[in-house]
């Protein structure tokens, strides 16, 4: 079976193939017949020659990012520089490690700076107006909702301006202000050497609890792909398996038809 | 090459620190660009931006329908909800600029955004004209309450 191969660097560039293939089925300019057969064929590539497939890789991700420009999602940007890193770092096994696996902590740490500086979370602000912006968001939050909370969503719409107040109480401030604060306690991590070890699959569950609401099913399973470089080798190969699978299981009910919610689903713009 | 990548990594883990910068200068999405702002405002969906076209003949003022330039709409809204200021209305302004008899021409749009001390919805607006002044046409671009 040659498990050997979703490990270290052919893993990266393995499951690297299998995720630029998945990100391109998701967004409809990317679906051009030409591109989707050179994302087939790089992920033969790089199952067969990984060390061949690499820089072809790096380049197919910017090339996506180009593609969907300027609408391009941030999991595209991160996958199309983790795949020039990862080109880049072949060679020297723990530069890799450092610099992949480090990325995901850069993007949560600057997603709580974010969330911090334009201040729409201390109120649980951003919830309330995904609630009424996204269908899939509000069908998750709606059994967790008191009646006046639910009833006072219900009544608001956010095309019509001084509409409001968006804001939540109890428990859901609770939640919005962990989520930021956890955003930016997580990296700390890094500063322990116990911290550094574990924080692998810290930062997975951190990007696979967010989907509960969010998701983003591409933004978890790119986040999944590079923490795993980080993680130990032991955990890689089942890791990488489950992360293929994720991605294969969401193309597979993408092309099925099949109204996944959040932004990987079809009525998103 | 190690120190020619961990430049590079420098310079990625530092971008959403400048794309803070974009967002407060030129209103720059924050799901956008590889800020990682994801979530830190509601999204800014194309279909949201409001876009209004209107054109002055030698009978005044009047409204030309979207659909005079939808492509070029279609693009200027995808475009100005993800990079905001930064967005240039130009292609719209030449395609209503070159229709007959149009002396001016003027593009005017509007985005709901969350004001975040009221927590409540707000127009963010602005308006690009151009203007025939003799064989030439003027383009200004100014930001203007509607």
């Amino acid at each position: 079976m040659g498990w050997a191969r979703l490990r270290g660097a052919r893993g990266f560039v393995l499951l690297h193939a299998v995720y630029l293939f998945g990100q391109a089925l998701g967004r409809g300019e990317l679906r051009h017949p030409s591109l989707m057969a050179g994302q087939l064929a790089m992920m033969v590539i790089a199952w067969r020659w990984p060390r061949n497939a690499r820089w072809p890789l790096a380049a197919l991700g910017i090339l996506q990012c180009v593609l969907t420009f300027p609408r391009t999602a941030n999991h595209a940007f991160l996958a199309a520089a983790a795949g020039l890193l990862g080109a880049a770092t072949w060679d020297d096994v723990a530069e890799q490690r450092w610099q992949l696996g480090t990325l995901p902590i850069v993007a949560l740490l600057w997603s709580g700076v974010q969330k911090l500086v334009h201040g729409l979370w201390f109120e649980g602000q951003t919830l309330a107006s995904l609630m009424v912006l996204r269908e899939d968001i509000a069908l998750v939050a709606r059994p967790w909702l008191s009646q006046e909370i639910a009833a006072a969503l219900h009544s608001l719409t956010f095309s019509t301006p001084g509409a409001g107040p968006f804001r939540l109480s109890g428990g859901w401030v609770l939640l919005s202000n962990l989520v930021w604060g956890m955003e930016l306690a997580t990296p700390l991590l890094v500063f322990s050497t116990w911290g550094r070890r574990q924080v692998w699959w810290v930062l997975i569950a951190a990007a696979w609890g967010f989907q509960w609401l969010a998701h983003e099913w591409e933004f978890a399973l790119v986040l999944t792909h590079l923490s795993l470089v980080g993680a130990p080798e032991r955990a890689q190969v089942p890791g990488r398996c489950a992360g293929a699978l994720g991605v294969i299981g969401l193309v597979g009910l993408r092309l099925a038809g099949a109204h996944l919610p959040g932004v990987w689903g079809t009525w998103w713009p | 090459m190690r120190w020619v990548t961990r430049f590079f990594w420098c310079v990625l883990a530092c971008w959403p620190g400048v794309t803070l910068l974009l967002q407060q200068v030129y209103d720059v999405d924050p799901w956008k660009l590889m800020s990682f702002g994801m979530y830190a405002t509601p999204p800014r969906r194309p279909a949201d931006l409001d876009v209004r076209l209107s054109v002055r003949r030698s009978a005044g003022w009047s409204e030309v329908p979207l659909v005079v330039l939808a492509s070029e709409v279609e693009r200027f809204r995808q475009t100005k909800q993800a990079l905001g200021a930064l967005a240039d209305p130009q292609a719209i302004l030449n395609g209503l600029i070159t229709l007959p008899d149009v002396q001016e021409a003027c593009v005017q749009w509007r985005a709901p955004r969350l004001d975040r001390r009221k927590s409540q919805v707000f127009f963010a607006t602005g308006e690009a004209r151009s203007t025939h002044v003799g064989s030439q046409v003027e383009a200004s671009a100014c930001v203007v309450p509607r």
